[in-house]
C-alpha cells in the first residue's frame, strides 16, 4: 500500500464531478435544449427478416409540425461498421431484425414525431429468419447478409501442439458452456443532439465512450470529412461498453443534415432492449487436459458467438474470447476456432469485458471440474498454473507486472478458504475464479495511445484538455489527481475540459479499461512537460539551474535558499510579458509499448499492461427453491497502483453487481427474434436489496509502464463473477451450472438429475 | 383540440400557475415546462426510480404521477435541496462516500434517502436497502450509497 | 393523439355523475401506477380520467363498531403498510401491501387501485381474501357489498360495472389467537412481481388443534384462489408435519399456473408447495400471539 510517498495519488478524494451531480446541475444529453430544437423518432421493423418492397412517407410528411422524414434514399447508402462494414444508417433492401431502423422523423415535439412515425407505411416481403447461431451456420439456413454460412467473422489460432498435449494428459474433460445476451442497462438511455450549422460543421452532442472512433464512423456513413464532424461529450449516465457503437447518432445526423436545425433523439427504455445492442451470446465447447499434478497440458476451444444482424463491435469481442483468458496461466498448447455468426436478432456489441466474461466463465468452471477429477483444491490447481511477472505467454503477452498469485492468496485468506472447506456446512460452498484483462490494446490502426494539452493560466490554475472523456467511472478525477501530483498542486487547481473532438487531441476513448493507463500516461506526460517548462522559466527568473529548484504547492524555490521563490502566477506572467513571450502550455503524448498482433496468428504483446484478479464467492443454496444466496464475496484485484481507493472500490462494487446479475438473474429473452422482456420489470438488474456484502482487496504490483504504476480496473471487476458463483454452487450442492443465468429452475433441475443418478 | 387543466403547484418553495395537457406527467412538467432537468428519465414507466421527486414529502415516480394530480401540492426536486448554496447533509455525504459515479440515479436516490431519514432518523442497513430498493443504480453496486445514508444517523447491523 | 379530459371531483356523488355523464369513456383513476403505464404503452386510451384521490371520505383507516377495520379505497399503500392499527389487528394485510413495488409505487398506488386492477399476482389480494374481506361498491343506484374472494373473474377482470366505484374495503375482526403470514417469492430479492404468493391465516386451540385455517394462493391462477380442499384437511385436526405436507401438495395441485416470461408453470407449482409448507410450519411454531 502506497503511503506518504505521494500526496494525492492513493488518496480517496471525492469525484471532482460529484457536486454537480448531487445538485442536479450536471447536464446529460436529454437536458440539452436549443432554440428551435426538433425531436427525432425512429421507425423500426416489426419483423425479423424481410425485403422492403415499398416505403410510403407521404402521410407522415403531411402532419403539421413534421419537418422531415428520412429513409435510406436520403442517405449516402455507404456500408459502415466498427470492424466489418455491414450496416447502413437506415435499412434499404432488407430488414434483418425486429427493431431494425427503417426511417426517421424530425418534428416540433415528441408526440408529433411519434404520430408521424406511426403514419409511415412500409410494405415488407417477409423472409424466413434464423435465430440460433448454430442453426444459422448450418447449410440451407436463411442468409442474413451474403456471408457464406452466415459467418460474420472467424478466428483460428494454434499454439504449441494440442494433440500431443491431450495425448499426454492424465485427465481430459470436454464440456459446453453457454451464456445469453445481457444488456448494459445504463440508467441513461442512448440519446444525442445534432446540429448542422452554416459553417458546414455537424456537431453531435453524444454521451458515448469513444468520440474520435464514432466520428470516423459517421464520417464514412455520412460521406463527410471527419474534420467537419464535431463530437462533444455531455455528462454520461453510464455506458459499460454499450455506448461505443449504437445506431442513434447516425440516424440523428441524417435528420440534422436535412433540417439544418438542432435535433434531439433519445431512446425509450424499451427501445434500449429492442434495438440497443447487448453482450455477445456465446456457446463455448472446451476440451482441456491436465496432468495428475494439476499442470494444464492442452486447451481446445470452439466458440460459436451470436453476432445478431449487424456486426457492430462483436468481432472485437470474438477476439477477446479467443485469446484473453488463456494468458493468465502458463498454457502452452492451445487451439481455438471461433465463429461469429449472423442471426436475425439485434446486433450484439461490447459490454464490460467484451468477450472475456464469456470465455472466463467457461475456463474457470472447467478448471474446477478438472480440479475435482484430480482430487486437487481449486486454489492449488490455479496456483500451479498461474502466470507470473516476467512471463511471455503463449500468445506473446509480456507480463511486466503479474499479481495473480497474490490475488489468489489474499482472497483465499480473506474468505477463510481453508477453514471453511475444512468445516462443511450443508448447502454452503465456496468458489474461486480468476481473470486477466488488458489496459488498452493496439487495435485501432496502429496507435494505442492518448494525448493531452496542458496550459497554465495567469492565476496559477491549469487547464487540462483531453478527449478521453468520463463515462461515470471517475476518469476526470484520476486525471486531475495525476496532474496535481506531478505539479504539486491540488486537484481543484486542475480544470479538465469537456471531451470535444474539435478542442481536445486525438485519442481512443474508454474501452479495454485503458483510461487510467493510456489516458493517465498522456496526462502525466503533459503535466511533466508543463512542469519542465515552469522550471525552465523559473530557472531564468531565479537565476539558478534547474537541478537547484524545488516545486512545492504552486511555487518554485531554490533549495537551500529560503528567500528565492516564485509562484506559478509569477512564472506565468514572466514567461508571457516580455518580448518573445509565450503562455506556458505543453502537450503530452503516450503510446503504449505493445504491438500490433500478427493478422493471422494473432500472436503479439497486445497491451501495455495486464491487470489480474481473483474473486471468491461464498453461497448458500436453498435446495427446495433453487435460490442462491450469496453470503460473502471477496474481490482481489491487481491493478498496479491504486490512484483513488474510493473510486477503485466503487468499480469493484459496481462490476460485481453487474456480474451477479449476469450470473443469476439477467437475460434478454426472445421469441421468434422479438425480445419478450424489454423493461426493468422483467429484465432484473441488482437492486440495493439484492446485493451481498463485497470485500474489495487491492494488490499493488506497481506496473513499470503504468502512470505511478497503475493498470486498468473498470472491466476486470465483472469478469470472474459468474464462474466464482458457479463454482461455489457446485461446491455447495454438487450441481455444475454450464449455462447462464443460473436460475433457481436450472439449479432445481440439476438437483433432480443428481438425485436420479444416485 | 387538447383540453388543458389548471395546475397550481409549489415546486421547491415557489408557487407556480400553469395550464397543462392532462397527459402531462409531473416528470415532463418539471423537466420541459419548468426547466428542472435534475429529475431524470430512466425508463418512463416506474421501474427505475431515476425520476423520483418528493410530493408532500413522499417519494413518488414522477413519470407515473400526472401533473394535474400535483394541484395544490408541494413538490421537492433535487434542485430544491440545497439552501443558499449550502448543500444538504445527504448531498455532502454522497460526495464524501464515493456514492456518485455517473450520477444519473443520484437525484432520485438522494430524494428517496431524504424522505427515508425524515421519517426514520436512525434506520438500520436493511431499512435503508429496502427504502432505496426502487432506485436502480447500475454503476455503484449500492455499497457506498448505503454507507453515505447510514453516515447520517443510521445503525449498522 | 386523442384529447384527454381530466376531472378531480371532490365527492363521490360528483364522481358517479361524471361516470354516468361520460358513459363508456370515463375511467376512474387513483394513483395511476398501473393506468399510466398502460396509457403510455398504448394499451389503453381513455378519453376521460376521473381522479378520485381528491375525495376525502375515500381516504381513511378506521375501526368500525364491530371491531373490524375499514380502509378507504384511495388510501395509499404506504399508509396501509405503516399503519399501527393494521399492524396490530390484521398484520397480513400490511405484509402483503408492503411488498407491492417500491416505496415510490406504494406512496402513489392505492388499495382500491390494486384491487380493481385485478392482477392475479397483486400482493394485497390474497391476504384480503384469507381474512374474509369485503368491498363496498357505490353507484347511482345505491350501495352494495361484495366479498373480495369472488370479486375477480379473470386476469384484470372484476365484477365491477362501468357505472360503479369501489369506495372502501372492510376487514372483519380477527378472532384472538389468529396467526397469519403473507409469503411472496419473486425472481429476485427486492422489488418484483410475485412469481408465487401465499396468504395463510391459522388459529389453533390449546392442544394444537386447528380451529380456523385460510389458505389463499396468488399468481398461480387467473385470479387469486382459496384452496378449500387444503383447508379442510387441516380444520379440526392436529396440525402435524404430515398434514402440512399433504396440504402443501393439495395446494400445488389446485394451482393453475402458466409459463410466462417470469417463470415456468412447473416451477410455480413447486414454489406453491414449498411456500405453503414453510408458512404453515412457521405459523405452528410461532411464539407470540397476535390480536
Amino acid at each position: 500500500m502506497s503511503e506518504s510517498e505521494f500526496s494525492i495519488i492513493g488518496q480517496p478524494l471525492p469525484s471532482i464531478d460529484a457536486r454537480v451531480k448531487v445538485t442536479g446541475e450536471a447536464k446529460y444529453v436529454e437536458d440539452l435544449k436549443m432554440p428551435g430544437m426538433l425531436y427525432g423518432k425512429t421507425l423500426r421493423s416489426p419483423i425479423a427478416h424481410g425485403r422492403i418492397l415499398r416505403v410510403d412517407t407521404s402521410k407522415a410528411k403531411r402532419i403539421v409540425g413534421v419537418k422531415c422524414v428520412v429513409t435510406a434514399k436520403d442517405s449516402p447508402r455507404i456500408k459502415y461498421g466498427r470492424i466489418v462494414a455491414d450496416e447502413l444508417i437506415l435499412a434499404e433492401d432488407k430488414v434483418r431484425f425486429v427493431g431494425d431502423e427503417v426511417a426517421a422523423v424530425a418534428a416540433v415535439d415528441k408526440d408529433t414525431a411519434e404520430e408521424a412515425v406511426a403514419m409511415i407505411r412500409v410494405e415488407y416481403e417477409e423472409l424466413p429468419a434464423v435465430f440460433d447461431p448454430e442453426e444459422a451456420m448450418a447449410p440451407g439456413a436463411p442468409l442474413v447478409h451474403e456471408a457464406a454460412n452466415n459467418i460474420a467473422f472467424k478466428i483460428q489460432l494454434s499454439r504449441g501442439d494440442v494433440q500431443k498435449g491431450l495425448g499426454s494428459a492424465d485427465i481430459v474433460v470436454q464440456e459446453r458452456f453457454e451464456a445469453p445476451m445481457v444488456h448494459p442497462a445504463y440508467l441513461e438511455p442512448v440519446g444525442c443532439v445534432a446540429f448542422y450549422d452554416a459553417y458546414g460543421v455537424l456537431t453531435v452532442w453524444l454521451p458515448f465512450q469513444k468520440l474520435f472512433p464514432v466520428r470516423s464512423l459517421l464520417s464514412r456513413a455520412l460521406n463527410m470529412p471527419a474534420g467537419k464532424i464535431r463530437i462533444i461529450q455531455p455528462m454520461v449516465g453510464g455506458a459499460f461498453g454499450g455506448k461505443i457503437d449504437q445506431k442513434p447518432p447516425a440516424v440523428l445526423s441524417l435528420l440534422a443534415l436535412k433540417t439544418q436545425k438542432p435535433v434531439q433523439m433519445v431512446n425509450t427504455r424499451d427501445e434500449e432492449f429492442i434495438a440497443g445492442r447487448g453482450r455477445v451470446a456465446s456457446k463455448i465447447d472446451l476440451t482441456m487436459g491436465i496432468k495428475k499434478d494439476g499442470t494444464v497440458v492442452a486447451k481446445r476451444t470452439r466458440v460459436i458467438a451470436d453476432n445478431g444482424a449487424y456486426s457492430s463491435n462483436a468481432p472485437a469481442t470474438l477476439n477477446t474470447m479467443a485469446i484473453r483468458p488463456d494468458n493468465m496461466y502458463r498454457f502452452q498448447n492451445l487451439e481455438t476456432e471461433a465463429f461469429l455468426v449472423y442471426t436475425n436478432k439485434l446486433p450484439s456489441t461490447a459490454f464490460r469485458g467484451f468477450g472475456n466474461p464469456q470465455m472466463t466463465f467457461a475456463l474457470e468452471s472447467m478448471l474446477d471440474i478438472l480440479a475435482e477429477k484430480a482430487g486437487m483444491d481449486p486454489v492449488e490447481l490455479r496456483l500451479k498454473n498461474v502466470s507470473k511477472t516476467g512471463d511471455v505467454t503463449a500468445h506473446g503477452w509480456k507480463i511486466r507486472s503479474g499479481g495473480l498469485q497474490e490475488c489468489i492468496e489474499r482472497a483465499s485468506r480473506e474468505i477463510g478458504w481453508k477453514e471453511k472447506r475444512g468445516k462443511r456446512i450443508p448447502h454452503r460452498g465456496l468458489g474461486i475464479a480468476c481473470m486477466i484483462h488488458v489496459s488498452g490494446g493496439r487495435t485501432a490502426g496502429n496507435f494505442d495511445g492518448s494525448s493531452a494539452f496542458m496550459k497554465l493560466n495567469e492565476d496559477g490554475n491549469f487547464d487540462l484538455l483531453i478527449g478521453e472523456g468520463d463515462i461515470g467511472q471517475g476518469a476526470r478525477t484520476v486525471f486531475a489527481q495525476i496532474a496535481a501530483e506531478v505539479l504539486h498542486v491540488g486537484v481543484h487547481n486542475i480544470n479538465i475540459s469537456v471531451a470535444d473532438t474539435a478542442m481536445t487531441p486525438f485519442c481512443d476513448g474508454a474501452s479495454a479499461s485503458r483510461i487510467t493507463f493510456v489516458g493517465g500516461n498522456a496526462v502525466k506526460a503533459a503535466a511533466e512537460a508543463v512542469r519542465e517548462k515552469i522550471l525552465d522559466v523559473a530557472a531564468e527568473m531565479l537565476e539558478a539551474s534547474k537541478e537547484e529548484l524545488l516545486v512545492k504547492k504552486g511555487t518554485v524555490s531554490v533549495k537551500k535558499s529560503e528567500g528565492r521563490t516564485a509562484s506559478f502566477v509569477e512564472i506565468a506572467s514572466f514567461a508571457l510579458n516580455r518580448k518573445g513571450g509565450y503562455p506556458i502550455m505543453e502537450k503530452g503524448t503516450f503510446d503504449a509499448d505493445d504491438e500490433k498482433v500478427h493478422p493471422q496468428t494473432r500472436y503479439g504483446n497486445y497491451s501495455g499492461a495486464y491487470p489480474f484478479a481473483a474473486h471468491i464467492a461464498e453461497v448458500e443454496v436453498d435446495v427446495e427453491t433453487g435460490k442462491v444466496n450469496i453470503l460473502n464475496y471477496v474481490a482481489a484485484h491487481d491493478l498496479g497502483r491504486v490512484i483513488n481507493p474510493m473510486a477503485a472500490e466503487g468499480q469493484v462494487f459496481g462490476g460485481v453487481a453487474q456480474g451477479i446479475g449476469y450470473a443469476l438473474t439477467e437475460e434478454m429473452t426472445f421469441r421468434e427474434g422479438k425480445i419478450t422482456n424489454p423493461s426493468f420489470s422483467d429484465y432484473k438488474v441488482m437492486s440495493a436489496e439484492s446485493m451481498p456484502p463485497v470485500k474489495p482487496i487491492f494488490v499493488e504490483t506497481i506496473d513499470p509502464a503504468g502512470p505511478f504504476g497503475a493498470k486498468g480496473l473498470g472491466e476486470p471487476t465483472l469478469v470472474p463473477v459468474p464462474p466464482a458463483i458457479a463454482n461455489a454452487i457446485y461446491d455447495a450442492v454438487g450441481v455444475r451450472m454450464k449455462t447462464l443465468p443460473m436460475t433457481p429452475e436450472k439449479i432445481l433441475r440439476g438437483l433432480e438429475e443428481l438425485k436420479q443418478k444416485s | 383540440m387538447k383540453k388543458k387543466v389548471k395546475l397550481k403547484v409549489n415546486v421547491n418553495g415557489d408557487w407556480i400557475d400553469k395550464e397543462v395537457d392532462p397527459r402531462t406527467t409531473l416528470l415532463d412538467f418539471l423537466r420541459d415546462h419548468l426547466g428542472y432537468t435534475g429529475t431524470k428519465r430512466g425508463c418512463d414507466e416506474g421501474d427505475c426510480g431515476a425520476c423520483t421527486v418528493l410530493v408532500e414529502g413522499k417519494p413518488v415516480n414522477s413519470c407515473l404521477f400526472l401533473a394535474a394530480k400535483a394541484h395544490r401540492k408541494k413538490v421537492l426536486t433535487i434542485e430544491g435541496l440545497q439552501k443558499d448554496g449550502k448543500l444538504h447533509p445527504l448531498q455532502e455525504a454522497f460526495i464524501q462516500h464515493g456514492a456518485v459515479q455517473c450520477g444519473f440515479c443520484t437525484p432520485g436516490m438522494i430524494l428517496t434517502a431524504k424522505a427515508l431519514l425524515d421519517q426514520n432518523s436512525h434506520p438500520t442497513e436493511s431499512e435503508v436497502r429496502k427504502g432505496i430498493a426502487g432506485n436502480l443504480c447500475r454503476c455503484t453496486g449500492y455499497h457506498q450509497i448505503v454507507e453515505a445514508i447510514l453516515s447520517l444517523g443510521g445503525v449498522h447491523e | 393523439m386523442e384529447p384527454l379530459a381530466y376531472f378531480a371531483p371532490k365527492s363521490l356523488t360528483q364522481a358517479l355523475s361524471l361516470l354516468q355523464k361520460h358513459e363508456g369513456q370515463g375511467k376512474i383513476v387513483a394513483g395511476g401506477t398501473d393506468l399510466i403505464v398502460r396509457m403510455k404503452k398504448g394499451l389503453m386510451s381513455p378519453r376521460v380520467l376521473i381522479d378520485i384521490t381528491g375525495i376525502h371520505e375515500l381516504r381513511k383507516i378506521e375501526r368500525d363498531e364491530l371491531g373490524g377495520v375499514i380502509v378507504g379505497a384511495t388510501t395509499c399503500l404506504s399508509d396501509i403498510a405503516e399503519n399501527p392499527m393494521i399492524r396490530a389487528t390484521c398484520p397480513m394485510i400490511a405484509d402483503g401491501v408492503s411488498v407491492i413495488g417500491s416505496v415510490q409505487v406504494r406512496n402513489l398506488g392505492t388499495i382500491g387501485g390494486n384491487i380493481c386492477n385485478a392482477s392475479p399476482a397483486a400482493d394485497s389480494l390474497p391476504s384480503l381474501i384469507a381474512l374474509g374481506g369485503e368491498i363496498k361498491i357505490v353507484s347511482q343506484e345505491g350501495t352494495r357489498w361484495h366479498d373480495v374472494e369472488h370479486f375477480f373473474v379473470g386476469p384484470g377482470q372484476t365484477v365491477l360495472k362501468a357505472s360503479e366505484i369501489v369506495s372502501e374495503i372492510r376487514i372483519p375482526p380477527l378472532s384472538p389467537g389468529t396467526r397469519s403470514m403473507y409469503l411472496k417469492e419473486g425472481r429476485v430479492v427486492g422489488v418484483d412481481l410475485a412469481v408465487v404468493s401465499v396468504a395463510l391465516a391459522l388459529r389453533m386451540k390449546n392442544g394444537g388443534l386447528c380451529e380456523h385455517i385460510s389458505i389463499v394462493l396468488g399468481a398461480v391462477a387467473p385470479t387469486p384462489i382459496r384452496v378449500p380442499t387444503a383447508e379442510s384437511i387441516l380444520r379440526g385436526r392436529e396440525v402435524s408435519t404430515d398434514l402440512i405436507e399433504k396440504a402443501s401438495h393439495i395446494c400445488a395441485e389446485a394451482s393453475q399456473p402458466i409459463t410466462d416470461v417470469r417463470s415456468s408453470a412447473e416451477y410455480r407449482r413447486r414454489l406453491v408447495r414449498v411456500l405453503v409448507k414453510r408458512g404453515l410450519e412457521k405459523l405452528c411454531h410461532k411464539e407470540s400471539d397476535q390480536g
